[in-house]
């Protein structure tokens, strides 16, 4: 049975830099919690997508990794955090193709997809934080949507 | 004592920045070749983190070469690259797309079975791009493309692969 180390980390997002850190952190803490190669793809993917956003829309921040348990199963939860200007429309932001910089638009919705769980919380004036949650097989209950 | 100590690891590291960021800098000039494999056919084999740093030295680098080897086709191998996310197929399409105008195409190759699927999740649509599993496939495809291809003289010349 894997344990938390080597999972449970908390790394700042302030510099493309850091994106390689985090990107290499969720790679390592995937594969040491079994997830196949595919599942790993995936979940650095969508960390790579959100660490992005926390560091280019909400000015830097960090992200939390931790193992997580429900009824036996085993995942790996991350959630990014930062005290930017936060997303006025949730909806909006999340539906395909919307950016509001220069981007493709897909980075939130894809994420989303990527993983098992998905919770944006944000709040005008005081940030935003997005956790996400892959379980190592199915996942244990019927898929959660915020 | 304590502050002497602070001051020596407050040095080391900023030596390792130092380090680092020279690395970095070494890389994107180093890592970037474009590779002649046929007449009129380049390839750049595309290897860690793509960047926008790095993703305009690609560019530019590209553009130049396909000036100088009069190339009608780029390959774009990204067999080393390990992560495809939006950002990463947004400086491909715009690659594609200068390359595009100036009159080469471009194909990408190398992309894993693991990042087709991650692709085909983030719902990044790369239908504009001409695609081949491996190198020799998409220097087969281009070759094949110019009216050239390759005989095998084993199988006494069974046409392009
Ligand atoms: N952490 C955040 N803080 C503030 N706004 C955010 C944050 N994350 C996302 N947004 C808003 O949601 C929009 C959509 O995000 P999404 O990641 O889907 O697209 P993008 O970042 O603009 O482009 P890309 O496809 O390159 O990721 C952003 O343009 C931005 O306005
Ligand atoms: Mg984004």
């Amino acid at each position: 049975m894997p344990t938390s180390a080597g999972v449970e980390a908390c790394l700042p997002i302030r510099s493309d830099m850091d994106l390689v850190w985090v990107r290499q952190h969720v790679r390592q803490a995937a594969s040491l919690l079994g997830f196949g190669l595919v599942e790993q793809t995936k979940l650095v993917t969508a960390a790579s997508e959100l660490a992005r956003n926390t560091l280019v829309h909400g000015g830097g921040g960090r992200m939390d990794s931790a193992r997580v348990t429900r009824n036996r199963a085993v995942g790996l939860q991350l959630a990014f955090c930062d005290e930017g200007p936060g997303i006025a429309d949730l909806e909006q932001a999340l539906s395909d193709g919307y950016t509001s910089g220069g981007g493709l638009g897909m980075g939130l919705g894809g994420a989303r997809r990527l993983v098992h769980e998905f919770s944006l919380e944000s709040t005008v004036g005081v940030g935003t934080t997005v956790t996400v949650v892959s379980w190592v097989s199915a996942p244990p209950r019927p898929r959660e949507e915020f | 004592m304590g502050t002497l100590r602070l001051v020596v690891l407050d040095t080391a590291l900023s030596e390792g920045q130092a380090l680092i960021e020279r690395q970095q800098l070494q890389l994107l000039e180093v890592a970037t070749p474009v590779i002649k494999l046929w007449d009129g056919i380049v390839a750049v084999p595309l290897i860690g983190t793509l960047d926008s740093a790095r993703s305009q030295v690609v560019m530019e680098t590209l553009l130049e070469a396909i000036v100088e080897q009069h190339a009608r086709f780029a390959i774009l191998d990204i067999t080393g690259v390990p992560t495809v996310d939006s950002l990463v197929a947004q400086h491909l399409m715009k690659t594609v797309a200068a390359a595009r105008l100036m009159g080469a195409e471009c194909v990408v190759s190398g992309i894993r079975p693991a990042i087709a699927q991650t692709i085909v999740h983030l719902g990044l649509d790369l239908g504009t791009v001409v695609t081949r599993a491996s190198l020799a496939d998409a220097l087969a495809y281009a070759l094949h493309e110019l009216g050239s291809g390759i005989i095998s003289p084993a199988t006494g010349g069974a046409g392009p692969r």
